[in-house]
This record gives C-alpha cells, sequence and structure tokens, in this order.
C-alpha cells in the first residue's frame, strides 16, 4: 500500500520541465499540478444552492456570472455554462467531499482530476501568443482577470480562465487541457512562443 | 542600358549598399531599394519573358499590379516563383532569378512563339488541339503548358514556420496613405481599437517618408489602442466583417531569424472598418506598347521620388491627364531629360503648362503614341495627331527617339475589398472608372479608391470616415487636424483614350501583359460571340493570373464596350474575388503542417507501447499499439503469436481509447432505458450490461457495455469513433428532447486509463495485484463490477470479456495508467503474460463473431447483424418506432455470417460473395467480408461478412471475389461463432 514514488505520471513528463533560454523569454509557461478538478451540474432549480454550497466548500464568493470565476490557486470556481462548474482545489478529498454535499437530489459530481492538465502562461506577451490559436478577443475589457471561456486552439479543447493582474504583478493566463492532446498542445504552445522567447518554470511551481 | 542611379535623392540609405544578384550576375544596390529599383539602377531592363509569345519585358510599374517583372526569389527550399520584382524587398545576398526562358533571358528560343503570333490567338489551343480522342488534350496539354507559364516551384519542404493570429477592433483601416492615415488618426482620438494595415514596407503610401507622416505615425505608435502593420496586406473580405490579411514577418531577410515565422496569417475581426486602399494607374493602349521601357507614369515618378533612380536618359511621356505632370516635375527636378510629353487633349491647364515648359519637353497637344519602337528595348515612338471621336489618324506619323515612355491613361480605384463586400460597383464618367457600390457590410471608403484624388480632399475625407467609424462604435472621436496640403492643381480627370493605334495601326497592342491578351483578342472573342464581360474573361483570360488584371480590367471591359457599341457601364465589370495579391500556402496552413495538421492524441500508456516496441496506428486522432513484433516478425505472425498467447495464458490491451461517459442523476436508468435498444432499468448496481444503441431511422448505430455504479450513476462505454458523436446526442437528447429528466452526462474518456486483462489465467494475475478484491467467481461474476485498489490506486474492475475468454478490464486514473499497466504486467510474468495490439484483439472478437466498426457501418439492423433480441418489444427508445418498416424487416437483407478460407487463400475485406458457378460478368454480388483475419485458434484465414439468406446457407461454397486485384478466394459459409460458441472459456 505504501507509495515510496508517487506513481502519477504527467502526460507531459520529459517535455514541461524547467528551461531557461539564452535569449529574451516575454512569456512563462509552467504545468501546474491539478490535485483536484471536479466538474460539478446542478439541476435548474437547484442551480443557486449548488453555487452557495461550492462557495463556501471551497471557500471564495460565487463566480460573478456565467463565464466568470472566483478563487485563487488554493481553491477556484469556474462557471462554464448556467448551473456547470468546474472546481478546482489542493484538497484530494475534493470529489468525495461534493458527492457528499451534493447528493443526486441536488446534482451531479463528476471527478476530471486526470482527465485534464492545466498550464499556466504568463508574461507581456502572453496574450499575443494565446491569441495565435484562440479565436477569442483577449483585450483586457473583453477578456477581462477571473473571465473563463470554452475554446479550441488548434482542434484541441481548452478552458481558458485570465487570472487577476494585482496578485500575480502581469499577465497570466490557466489553461485546462484535455489529457490525451497535453502533449499536440504543449508542441503547439511552445512554437508559437518561439517568436517571443519563452522560459518554462518547473512543474507544479505556479 | 537605359536607367541609372542619381547622385542624391530617394528614401534609400546610401551609406549600406546590399550585395544581391539576378540570373547569376551579381549587383549593387542600396537599403530602401526593391528588387527592381535595384536592377534599374544597374541599367537593367530585360526582367522577364511573356506568358505566352515569350516576348521580352521590363518593368511596368512600382507596385502589387506588376504584370511583367515576376521572378523567382532565392532558391532550393526557400525558392519562391512569380515574386513581384517592384515589391521585393532588397536585402544583402538576395538571389533571384527570370522566368519562362530557355537557354537564357536574353536568348529565348520559345521566343519564336511571336513568328506564329497570329496563330495564338484567344481558344487557340481548344481550337487547333481537337482530337482524336478526349484524351489526346491531355498530351498535347502537357507541351502547351511547358511553353507557357509562369515560374516554377519547388518540391522540396519549407523550412521556414508560419503563424496564425486572431484580431479583433473596433476599425480596422486598411490602407496607410493620406485617407487611411487621417482615419487611424480620427478614428483612435475616440479611444476606439484601431489596427492600420499597409502592404507596403512602410507606412505613408503617397506621403512615405514625408515629415507629416512620420509624425502622425509617431503619434498614433505611441497609443496603445492602436497596431502598425506595415507589409501586411489585406487580402480578403469575409462574412460577419472578418477580414483575411497576410503579414510579411520575414519576406524581406535572407531567412528568418530564430523562432520568427516567415509570414503571419491574421484573422482579423472589425466591428467598422475602412477602406483606404487607393488607385492604381492605368495604361493606354499602343502598338507593341510592352517594349522594355514602356512604364506607368507615375511609376517613374515612385523610382525618381523613394528610391533615387532614373527611369532612362531619354524620357518620354504619354498621357490623357495631368497626373502624368507630376511625374514630370519630379523628373525634371531630379535632373532626367524629359524629351517629348504627348498629350492626347488639346488643351491643358495652366500647371501642367508650366511644368512642361520648366522641363523643357518638347510638348505634342492634341496627340498620341500609337506605336513603339526598338527591338529587345524601347528606342524610340511614333506620334500621330489625334482626334477625340475617331481616333488616331493613320500616316504623317512621326518619330521620337526615347528609351524610357512613361505611360498615364488616368486612375483605377482599388475596389477589390469593397467589390467583395459590397453591391455592383458605380461608373464613374468623369474618371472613367469604376467606384465602390453599396456597402453590404460595415464598412466606408475613403479617399483614391473612392474617387478622390486630390491629397487635401482625401486628408478631410479619410478624417470624416475614420470619426463616422468609431461613432458607429458608440464613441466619441475629437476633432483632428488636417495636414497642410493645398488643393491640388492638377487634375487627373482623363480624356478617354483607351486604345491609341490609327486604323492600320502596326504591331501588338496589349490590353493584358501579364496573360498576353491583345486588343484583337478582345475584337475576336466579340465576333465569336462572347459578349458578357463573364465569358470574355474566360475565353481570353483577360485578368486572370498573378495580377488578375489591376492594370487591364477597365482597358478591356473599354474595348469590348466600343465592340458592342455600348457604355462601359452597361458591359459592366467582373466581380472581384479573394485575394486581393497572391497568398502563400504556407500562410494558410500556419502551424498545421507535418505531423502538427491534426492534433495527436495519446493514451497514458503512449510511451510504453513505444518504449516497448509497439507499432502505433492511427484510431482517429487516437493512437494505439498495433502490434509488438518481436525481431522479424510480419504483422500477421505477430498478431498471431499474441492472440495465441491469450487463449493459452494471459495478455493485456489498452482499451482507454474507448468513450467513456459519466451519466449521473436521479432518472439515469430511464435515460438509458431510453436511449439503448435493450433494457436497462433493472440493471443491478456492480453489474455492466452490453447496450445497443440505434439511430432515429432505426438503423445500428453504436454499441458498448454500461456499468451500474450506483443507484444515480452508470459509466457508459462507446466506441472509439462514436465518443463525441454519442456524447453530443445524449446532450441534445436531455437539453432538448427530455429536458424533464435530472440527468447530467460527462464525458470522462480522459479521466479513465483502461486495460483488458484476458486469458485463462487473467484471474490469478490480477488477484495477485489487487489490495482487496475478491476475484472469484462468486464474489465478481461474469458482468460484474467492483471497485477497488492496486497498489493502493483505485481501479474500477470488471468482468467482461471482448475475447471470449475469461477477461477482465481494468479501470483507473489516467495519471495512475502506466504504473498499474506496468504492476499488472509484472504480475503476468511468471504466465508469460504478454501486451497484445488491436489487431490481435481484431482477431479475438472475429473468432468469436462479435460485431465492430465494420458491421456496425451505419447500414445494417440489430436483426441483420444476430441481435434482434436485444430490440426490446416492451418499451420505446430511440430508433424503435422506425424498426418496423419495410425495408428493415425484408428477408431479402444480407445477414450476418462467418466465413472460412477453403482454398487456404487470404479472404480480403471487402470483397464480394458470388455462387462459384455463376459466369456473368460481373457475376452478381450475394454480399460482401466485412472483416477478416489469420484466426491461430482455427488454424484457417476467417472472415466475417453479410451475405443474402445468410443463415441459410451455411454449408455452401461461394467465392469471394475481389476484382480490383483479380483475387479470388473460395469460401465455405459457417456460423459467425467459430471459436467456444457455447461460451465455455469465459463463464469459468
Amino acid at each position: 500500500m505504501s507509495e515510496a514514488i508517487s506513481p502519477a505520471v504527467s502526460p507531459l513528463r520529459g517535455h514541461s520541465e524547467a528551461r531557461v533560454p539564452a535569449g529574451d523569454a516575454a512569456v512563462t509557461l509552467t504545468e501546474r499540478k491539478l490535485v483536484s478538478l471536479v466538474q460539478v451540474a446542478a439541476w435548474p432549480e437547484t442551480a443557486e444552492q449548488v453555487e452557495g454550497i461550492l462557495a463556501s466548500l471551497i471557500g471564495c464568493a460565487p463566480p460573478q456570472g456565467p463565464a466568470g470565476s472566483s478563487g485563487d490557486a488554493g481553491g477556484a470556481i469556474l462557471a462554464l455554462s448556467p448551473g456547470r462548474w468546474l472546481v478546482e482545489s489542493g484538497d484530494p478529498r475534493l470529489a468525495a467531499r461534493l458527492g457528499e454535499q451534493i447528493p443526486p437530489a441536488l446534482g451531479a459530481v463528476a471527478d476530471l482530476s486526470h482527465a485534464r492538465i492545466a498550464i499556466r502562461v504568463s508574461g507581456p506577451k502572453a496574450a499575443w501568443v494565446l491569441a495565435k490559436g484562440l479565436a477569442l478577443d483577449l483585450h483586457p475589457q473583453a477578456f477581462p482577470p477571473m473571465k473563463v471561456a470554452q475554446s479550441a486552439v488548434h482542434e484541441v479543447g481548452v478552458v481558458v480562465r485570465r487570472l487577476s493582474a494585482d496578485k500575480l504583478g502581469g499577465d497570466s493566463f490557466d489553461l485546462y487541457v484535455y489529457r490525451g492532446f497535453a502533449l499536440s498542445f504543449w508542441d503547439w504552445l511552445t512554437e508559437a512562443a518561439a517568436e517571443t522567447g519563452y522560459r518554462v518554470d518547473p512543474p507544479g511551481s505556479a | 542600358m537605359s536607367g541609372y542611379r542619381l547622385s542624391s535623392g530617394g528614401q534609400i540609405d546610401r551609406a549600406r549598399p546590399l550585395s544581391f544578384a539576378f540570373d547569376g550576375k551579381r549587383y549593387q544596390g542600396y537599403a530602401g531599394d526593391t528588387l527592381a529599383s535595384a536592377l534599374l539602377a544597374n541599367g537593367v531592363d530585360l526582367f522577364g519573358r511573356s506568358f505566352k509569345y515569350h516576348r521580352p519585358r521590363g518593368l511596368f510599374s512600382a507596385g502589387v499590379e506588376e504584370p511583367n517583372a515576376l521572378v523567382t526569389l532565392r532558391s532550393g527550399a526557400r525558392a519562391e516563383p512569380n515574386t513581384r520584382a517592384t515589391v521585393v524587398e532588397l536585402y544583402d545576398g538576395l538571389e533571384a532569378s527570370s522566368q519562362n526562358r530557355w537557354p537564357s533571358l536574353a536568348f529565348d528560343v520559345m521566343a519564336m512563339n511571336q513568328l506564329a503570333g497570329p496563330l495564338f490567338s484567344a481558344g487557340f489551343y481548344y481550337k487547333t488541339f481537337m482530337g482524336p480522342t478526349r484524351k489526346a488534350w491531355m498530351l498535347y496539354e502537357y507541351f502547351i503548358r511547358k511553353a507557357a507559364g509562369l515560374g516554377a516551384g519547388t518540391l522540396l519542404p519549407d523550412p521556414d514556420r508560419y503563424e496564425e493570429m486572431n484580431a479583433f477592433c473596433d476599425v480596422l483601416v486598411v490602407g496607410a496613405g493620406p485617407a487611411g492615415l487621417m482615419a487611424a488618426t480620427a478614428a483612435a482620438s475616440s479611444g476606439a481599437r484601431v489596427i492600420l494595415a499597409d502592404e507596403q514596407s512602410a507606412l505613408g503610401g503617397n506621403l512615405r517618408g514625408s515629415a507629416s507622416a512620420q509624425e502622425n505615425l509617431a503619434g498614433l505608435a505611441a497609443l496603445d489602442n492602436v497596431t502598425l502593420l506595415a507589409r501586411t496586406t489585406v487580402y480578403g473580405y469575409y462574412d460577419d466583417n472578418t477580414l483575411g490579411a497576410v503579414e510579411r514577418v520575414a519576406d524581406h531577410v535572407a531567412a528568418p531569424a530564430e523562432g520568427q515565422p516567415r509570414e503571419r496569417h491574421w484573422t482579423i475581426r472589425a466591428k467598422q472598418v475602412v477602406l483606404a486602399t487607393g488607385a492604381i494607374e492605368r495604361p493606354i493602349i499602343f502598338g507593341d506598347n510592352d517594349k522594355p521601357g514602356v512604364m506607368l507614369a507615375d511609376a517613374g515618378r515612385l523610382y525618381v521620388e523613394r528610391h533615387g533612380v532614373a527611369p532612362g536618359r531619354r524620357v518620354a511621356v504619354f498621357a490623357n491627364n495631368d497626373g502624368a505632370y507630376r511625374s514630370v516635375a519630379a523628373l525634371t527636378t531630379a535632373g532626367v531629360a524629359v524629351s517629348a510629353i504627348v498629350d492626347a487633349r488639346r488643351e491643358i491647364g495652366a500647371e501642367a503648362q508650366a511644368i512642361a515648359a520648366a522641363s523643357g519637353a518638347e510638348l505634342l497637344l492634341g496627340q498620341v503614341v500609337t506605336r513603339a519602337l526598338g527591338g529587345q528595348r524601347l528606342s524610340g515612338i511614333e506620334v500621330a495627331a489625334f482626334d477625340p471621336v475617331q481616333g488616331a489618324r493613320d500616316g504623317a506619323q512621326r518619330q521620337i527617339s526615347a528609351d524610357c515612355l512613361l505611360v498615364s491613361g488616368g486612375w483605377t480605384p482599388t475596389i477589390h475589398l469593397a467589390s467583395q463586400a459590397g453591391g455592383p460597383a458605380r461608373w464613374d464618367d468623369s474618371l472613367t472608372a469604376f467606384l465602390p457600390g453599396e456597402a453590404s457590410q460595415p464598412w466606408r471608403a475613403a479617399g483614391a479608391c473612392q474617387g478622390t484624388l486630390d491629397s487635401a480632399a482625401c486628408f478631410a475625407e479619410g478624417a470624416q470616415a475614420g470619426a463616422e467609424a468609431a461613432r458607429a462604435c458608440g464613441l466619441s472621436p475629437n476633432p483632428v487636424s488636417l495636414p497642410g496640403a493645398k488643393t491640388e492643381p492638377l487634375a487627373d480627370v482623363p480624356l478617354p483614350v483607351w486604345d491609341a493605334r490609327p486604323p492600320h495601326g502596326k504591331g501588338k497592342a496589349f490590353v493584358d501583359l501579364q496573360h498576353d491578351v491583345t486588343a484583337s483578342d478582345i475584337s475576336l472573342a466579340h465576333r465569336e460571340g462572347f459578349r458578357s464581360v463573364e465569358h470574355l474573361k474566360r475565353y481570353t483570360t483577360l485578368g486572370m493570373a498573378t495580377d488578375q488584371g489591376k492594370t487591364s480590367n477597365v482597358t478591356g471591359l473599354a474595348l469590348m464596350a466600343r465592340e458592342r457599341k455600348l457604355s462601359i457601364p452597361e458591359v459592366g465589370t467582373t466581380r472581384f474575388r479573394p485575394p486581393y495579391t497572391p497568398v502563400s500556402l504556407g500562410a494558410l496552413a500556419g502551424q498545421a503542417r507535418g505531423s502538427h495538421f491534426r492534433p495527436t492524441r495519446r493514451t497514458a500508456m503512449h510511451d510504453w507501447h513505444v518504449e516497448n516496441g509497439a507499432e502505433m496506428q492511427a484510431a482517429g486522432l487516437w493512437l494505439r499499439p498495433r502490434i509488438y513484433a518481436q525481431g522479424s516478425e510480419t504483422v500477421e505472425q505477430a498478431y498471431s503469436r499474441e492472440a495465441r498467447q491469450v487463449r493459452a495464458s494471459v495478455g493485456m490491451v489498452d482499451v482507454s481509447t474507448l468513450g467513456k461517459i459519466d451519466v449521473q442523476g436521479l432518472d439515469a436508468a430511464e435515460f438509458l432505458n431510453r436511449v439503448y435498444s435493450n433494457g436497462f432499468l433493472k440493471l443491478p448496481e456492480g453489474k455492466a450490461r452490453y447496450g445497443l444503441m440505434l439511430r432515429e431511422d432505426g438503423f445500428l448505430w453504436d454499441d458498448g457495455t454500461t456499468w451500474r455504479l450506483s443507484e444515480t450513476q452508470f459509466l457508459m462505454t462507446t466506441t472509439t469513433a462514436n465518443a463525441a458523436p454519442v456524447l453530443s446526442q445524449l446532450e441534445f437528447l436531455l437539453a432538448a428532447v427530455w429536458p424533464e429528466l435530472k440527468v447530467a452526462v460527462t464525458s470522462v474518456t480522459e479521466q479513465w486509463a483502461g486495460m483488458a486483462v484476458s486469458g485463462p489465467k487473467s484471474r490469478e494475475v490480477l488477484a495477485s495485484v489487487l489490495d482487496d478484491l475478491d476475484m472469484s467467481n462468486e464474489a465478481l461474476p461474469f458482468m460484474g463490477v467492483r471497485k477497488g485498489h492496486l497498489n493502493g490506486l483505485p481501479v474500477l474492475v470488471a468482468r467482461l470479456s471482448f475475447s471470449g475468454e475469461l477477461a477482465y478490464e481494468v479501470y483507473c486514473g489516467a495519471h495512475h495508467g502506466e504504473a498499474v499497466w506496468s504492476r499488472i504486467l509484472e504480475a503476468g510474468k511468471p504466465f508469460g503474460m504478454i501486451p497484445y495490439g488491436v489487431e490481435a484483439l481484431g482477431t479475438l472478437r472475429i473468432e468469436k463473431g462479435h460485431v465492430a466498426g465494420p458491421e456496425l457501418d451505419g447500414r445494417t439492423t440489430a436483426e441483420d447483424l444476430g441481435l434482434a433480441g436485444m430490440t426490446s418489444r416492451k418499451k420505446h427508445y430511440i430508433g424503435s418506432s422506425m424498426l418496423k418498416r419495410e425495408g428493415l424487416t425484408d428477408p431479402a437483407r444480407l445477414k450476418l455470417v462467418g466465413f472460412v478460407s477453403a482454398d487456404g487463400g487470404k479472404i480480403r475485406a471487402g470483397a464480394h460473395l458470388v455462387a462459384a458457378n455463376d459466369t456473368s460478368s460481373p457475376p452478381r454480388s450475394l454480399g460482401h467480408i466485412t472483416s477478416t483475419t489469420y484466426s491461430p485458434a482455427l488454424e484457417k484465414y476467417i472472415a466475417l461478412g453479410l451475405l443474402e439468406d445468410g443463415p441459410e446457407r451455411v454449408g455452401e461454397k461461394l467465392v469471394a471475389t475481389y476484382p480490383l486485384k483479380n483475387i479470388d478466394v473460395d469460401v465455405e459459409v459457417v456460423s459467425s461463432h467459430f471459436f467456444d460458441p457455447e461460451g465455455s472459456r469465459m463463464h469459468v
């Protein structure tokens, strides 16, 4: 039963390790460690109640409006569509806890902790690099911090969240990518970032 | 040798000389030169050979409209044919070569086509090379295409990268000349997000390099809300105000810098667009008007003012409007001799007169150039008197010596984008030109493309258009101060003169220089009945090829109008289609090339498969192990060994690619019961059931097992191919058909890694590695599902069998996939456990007669495949009401049966089944083969197939024929349950 070595393997093993370029690096790429990522769906009449449960469990305000988000690295709620949220937390028992608090009468809880990987793209050219693949208006007026979008980059579905600039001192995005497409997406991202130069920070450091 | 470098002037950096080569010969130019200006400065006047007649051609323009000076830029993998020398920016070490000539540009064998000139009129090839059979044209065409044409591309892979960019803005301004600059300035003053794009290497258009433009651009560049894009051609206007543009990021250097793309394609979504695309000068037609040395008048001015290059030593000018006098003034200022000014008008204004007088040129009013003289280059012109009604007079021509002739026939507004997103173009009689029609998308035009040729008026019109565009976005622009510009004293209003030849004039008169279409081709087209402009274009090829007739379209229309005795607007104009100028395929492909054409999906065990010798094969976007070949095994040997080992002991296959959908909610069982054709209401917790899904029309759609994890939670599996369509269908049903059901569906395909452990030793292997599961037949019966742990990692174990052996599927969190897979294989070592691929997976299922994708091909019903028992009669479900249709219950429908090779031959999938004694040709098809394999269990080639009266024919001998490859195999019809039909091996 003992786990001397973590048996979990990232699909970006051998690719997302730290890398410091010789020249400029206008973006920084970091594979984040996703401990728990859970999708929660509510029924139309229970949406408000479920959102309240999520907010109190994560300890943050409910996301502002559809396609909004709340929370930070410790725990976050991303509104995907009316009555549907993606919840991230450092608590490995998040799915179980949510299952206990959200019985079938209130909604459905699906654990996606292994189904996605998370990549943070930050730095002055982060939006420029992402705009090479995202057909979304990433101007801060149109896509302000904490906004969430479900979109696709080169046929790979992604959930994009802009982080609040003040805490991180710069432009920063979190991308949630399907595990099976992770390496293809990473290849795309590093090629798109080649123009401005990029640095890779150690996995789990963001 | 006529052009030369002026001792001063031009926006070039004389301190930065650049070395370059054309056709292997080395030359020198300066930073700020184009390839054209640098060659002109070196006295080069022969740039290429024409498309059809191989006539010598020189520079005709100084911009994108260039029809003649097409060259191949660079060499090897970076060779790019048909680049216009007039827009190729010079860089140190540039290499270019001429096209469509052999053996050399100066001596071109194919120039003898000129002697046969009268033969090669419009439609010549199609009229001449007609027989003897339809195929003959294919042969002729090969040689015709070889003789005629443009440059040749390279077949080597492009070493450079291309990128895409998505941009959004309030106001996109296309063109950064006087009107565009002011439009951007006015729009930006409102805080609007503005993109200003221009095809040239620097912004400013006609104001390029001027102090006022520099100041204006510096002001715009300092604004956060403005994006300036030089070297960016907006080439296409699409729906929803989406425009396509190509930025030539590194086309002006030998090779892109590290990480830099060569070109970047911009998809620009703009709320409002200002088109300030300018105008292109057009020529007047006369005999041999394609002689090197004949050039558009404004191009002559640009070479002097922008590049410090004189276009000739004895320059003549031919005009029908005042615009050409700007060029005369520029040449005079630069000290270039202008020998004669030939103007079709009998009277000109005082300003033009003054310029003519200052130049010292002979002014010939009421006269026209009827013919260009000379051999490989211009040596003089023939001039005759001109009457606006009668045209030029025959005889009494006078010859004037000249090495360069600057021609101006007026201006053609650049209305390409307006035409793509607007109504029919409007004819303007005074400019004798088409102007933008009514906008069908939110754009407004300003400046020369709107027919406004005066600078001061362009500034005002641009500022107004920019302000209106901002207001249309709900913003408030500030008034902008217009640069000081006095009203232009020279009027570019032309006297309509299209073809200056006298009735019996000599020489070929080219309308479309790039495609060698002459004035007489247009007359011929008219005589042969091609009257519509669209037909004229296609018959003569007028206005086709890389320049798309930028300097020839209006003249061509005028000549057709003359033939038909109609006005030009009555003849009409063709519609412009994207692209405005050629777009490279690389720019359109962006990063989607090679292995990145589409993304690749990898399972959690992908690296393990590759490291352990798996040959991977694509299944949709997924990669799956096909076989794990040992030594020099063939595919058949490898899968036979793998399948044999599964039946003898135990093996494991990666099944992670199966679609997995979490179905949850109070009504989950009811929902599944409506979706599947068999019952799901009473499936107990901890059990799996094989389910069939039908389409609404009653045909089979998908199959898979669905596991009941709790009262309200199911894990549905689908085929790999239908994972996404099934999820979409379920979401649609819940959203639109049964919104009252409390069910949520979520794709969990990526959450779980799945592996099937099959074979008589599978229980022993799993029992040894699972922490907490009783694997006995009683505790985990067939179709049972249990949650447990393996090395402390949570797993789901389901006792399912696709192979017919005792077998289990083990699911674990995808990040744990590799660890669980390795651990199970390690535990299986004492049993000789092996990994097996999808080939062996297929072999095992065919031996059992299980259906898969080849049988579920969208044309089969449950009954066809022997699964009628799974279509419930006690309930309604998707597809149930259509099942009783005549066509679906027809006894003549093909039915699933098995086949074994009777003669030892390999049966091909797709082979048709025919009676052995059928001698008709082709023989009547009784059905076809769907899946085939070598069966190690039967030691024979076997197959599944669909056959008329299938089950009744068991025991019959047929032939599986594959006429494409001439392969016939004798087969015997058998039951599809080849191996262990009682299923005794999996119920142990």
